[in-house]
């Protein structure tokens, strides 16, 4: 009863619980909030308390002391600590709803991994409930990547979605409002992070953090050789002087790098394209497949993923916002016709 | 037909001197879409959604900055999106009543801002008339004075008879005769009964000053200032109470009045002019 006077004043969330962001959209408004799924924890004694959420926590990554640890709490696209992730989203959902001052009890849609089994979903439900949702309903990622970037999902046509999230990247086929194949890969952003770690330790003999990663990958990164060879500095630890030393990288040393984990999602989309029914290929075949996520963002992945499958590759518009987008049309159409065969609910 | 991105990108292609045919199997696109495309034949292309892509592609193919060339692609994504929901978002009742409860939510929002709003005012209000009064009643105490000499003489009339009633008046007197009879030095003189006796107060410092008649009357209480000494005529006896006897000193009659003996905790306690 309460609930239901609360949720008068609050407003309906969507949100993308994603292993490197989290966004999260309200209806007439957008895209409300975009930050890093990272919460800092201060720990005194027994006592633990939350020091930082989101982008203060971020910058916080491999930088604390002692006392304070800054933590994913989401690992591979699901839960993996369900504290933090409840005290995450209570605090991302108070700061949506920031001018009110009942605290707000809204409806909430969260996508969920595909692939995620019944026990990972049931955490994410507990953990939105907890944090003060007073409806919790789950769409799966694909789904919502396919209707935020504005594909027909709804018609009796194949259209094939590749979402490569921080943690996961997700590929389906839909049809008809459906998932008729999906398929996870536990590849995204941050194993593109750690094999470009991993090489420049090998080659370059030096430690760089994720952060650096992330940088290097964001502004010299490619997935097919180019033209152009861009360069960057960066600096690391050396390993055999144990020093600070500052060296160069060029993008297609970053692109041999990152050959292992694009190798394992190109392997996904072939296998996806295999087990699709042929009449669905053959609409795959003529539209061809449509790219979303922060992964979509590195340079030259659609001419990647283009070459390998013979297929026409397009990038959405906005793929980091996509399921975001997503969920929140979701949560109209439901609104709007009980369209429940997009959602699922217990 | 003249809208749209394809002449851009049919010129960039003859400029780099590429075929269709190549541009088509680049992009895995079929020739007739690479043409549409460049005739900006809409009507040959596919859902909207990736025509916009297929543009994208082919920008990025001729390396133009794909951005400026989707936007002259003449249906944008939006709205490309709610024609596709259409069909699902027709008018039904369900949507009805959901429209009307977010106007009530809506509504209330604005009654609950509209109270605040009325509610502030009034703290506002009761909040400057309370420290408006309250500097009022100051002025009114600061700025004393001119009933001062009628009310002076008229204890001085009543004094003689009187003792007990002159205090009565002379308490009201207590202000306004400081300035009736400041001296030049700003010595303030107080007639407290018709005696000729006089008690003079200097302070080095903050002190309490409370003079009584015998009969328990007070006379003076006030807080004794450093610059203000104060001199009271009368022959009492008064008991006299210094809050804070080491900044006090005392004449009666002009002969200083040791407070040391009548001193305990820095309060001095004394009978004059028995």
């Amino acid at each position: 009863m309460f609930k239901y006077i609360r949720g008068l004043f609050s407003r309906d969330l969507s949100i993308d619980l994603g292993t490197a962001n989290t966004l999260i959209y309200v209806r007439d408004q957008g895209i409300v909030l975009n930050e890093p799924s990272v919460v800092a924890i201060r720990t005194q004694g027994n006592q633990k308390s939350v020091a930082a959420v989101g982008l203060d926590a971020k910058r916080m990554l491999g930088r604390t002391p002692g006392n304070i640890t800054a933590i994913r709490p989401l690992k591979d696209g699901v839960i993996a600590d369900f504290l933090v992730t409840e005290k995450m989203l209570k605090y991302f959902i108070g700061k949506v709803h920031e001018n009110s001052f009942i605290r707000p009890s809204p409806r909430v849609l969260v996508c969920v991994p595909c692939k995620s089994t019944e026990v990972e979903r049931r955490a994410i439900r507990e953990s939105a409930l907890s944090a003060g949702a007073r409806d919790v309903r789950l769409v799966e990622e694909p789904m919502a990547a396919a209707i935020g970037a504005g594909l027909p999902v709804q018609e009796a046509v194949g259209t094939m979605v590749v979402d490569i999230g921080g943690g996961t990247t997700e590929i389906a086929i839909i049809s008809l409002n459906g998932v008729v194949y999906s398929d996870t890969v536990r590849v995204g952003g941050d194993r593109f992070d750690e094999a470009i770690v991993a090489y420049v330790r090998r080659t370059q003999g030096s430690l760089i953090g994720e952060a650096t990663a992330e940088r290097i990958k964001q502004e010299i990164g490619a997935a097919y050789p180019q033209k152009e060879i861009l360069e960057i500095d960066v600096r690391g630890r050396n390993l055999a002087e144990g020093v600070p030393r500052s060296f160069t990288l060029n993008s297609n040393e970053i692109l041999e790098a990152l050959q292992e984990p694009l190798s394992m999602i190109v392997q996904a989309v072939k296998s996806a394209l295999e087990q699709c029914p042929p009449e669905l290929a053959s609409d795959i075949a003529e539209t061809g497949l449509v790219l979303t996520g922060g992964g979509a963002l590195l340079r030259d992945l659609d001419v990647l993923l283009a070459e390998e499958s013979g297929l026409p590759v397009i990038i959405a518009e906005d793929p980091l916002t996509c399921v975001a987008r997503g969920g929140g049309k979701a949560l109209e159409l439901m609104d709007a016709a009980g369209n429940a065969d997009l959602l699922s609910t217990e | 037909m003249s809208v749209g991105p394809g002449p851009t990108l049919k010129a960039a292609r003859q400029a780099m001197n590429v075929e269709p045919r190549e541009v088509a199997d680049a992009l895995n696109l079929p020739l007739n879409i690479v043409e549409a495309i460049e005739e900006n034949d809409f009507a040959q292309l596919p859902n909207p959604v990736f025509a916009r892509g297929y543009v994208r592609s082919y920008a990025k193919l001729l390396e133009l900055d794909p951005d400026p060339i989707v936007q002259q692609f003449p249906m944008p994504a939006e709205q490309a999106v709610t024609e596709n929901s259409m069909s699902i978002e027709r008018p039904s009742p369900f949507a009805a009543i959901a429209a009307t409860a977010q106007r009530l939510v809506r509504e209330q929002q604005q009654l609950v801002v509209v109270g605040g709003a009325i509610v502030g005012g009034l703290l506002l209000v009761m909040l400057l008339v309370w420290l408006l009064g309250d500097s009022e009643a100051e002025a009114a105490e600061t700025s004393p004075a001119p009933t001062a000499s009628t009310s002076q003489a008229a204890t001085a009339a009543v004094a003689p008879i009187d003792a007990a009633s002159a205090t009565l008046a002379g308490e009201r007197v207590v202000v306004s005769s400081l300035t009736e009879s400041s001296d030049a030095d700003g010595t303030v003189s107080q007639r407290l009964d018709a005696g000729d006796g006089s008690m003079l107060f200097e302070f080095t410092d903050e002190c309490w000053l409370e003079v009584r008649a015998a009969d328990g009357q007070v006379l003076y209480s006030d807080l004794g200032k450093p610059s203000r000494p104060l001199k009271f005529t009368g022959t009492g006896p008064f008991s006299i109470l210094l809050g804070y006897a080491p900044a006090a000193k005392l004449q009666f009659n002009g002969e200083a009045v040791a407070l040391a003996p009548h001193t305990r905790n820095n309060v001095a306690t004394l009978v004059l002019g028995q």
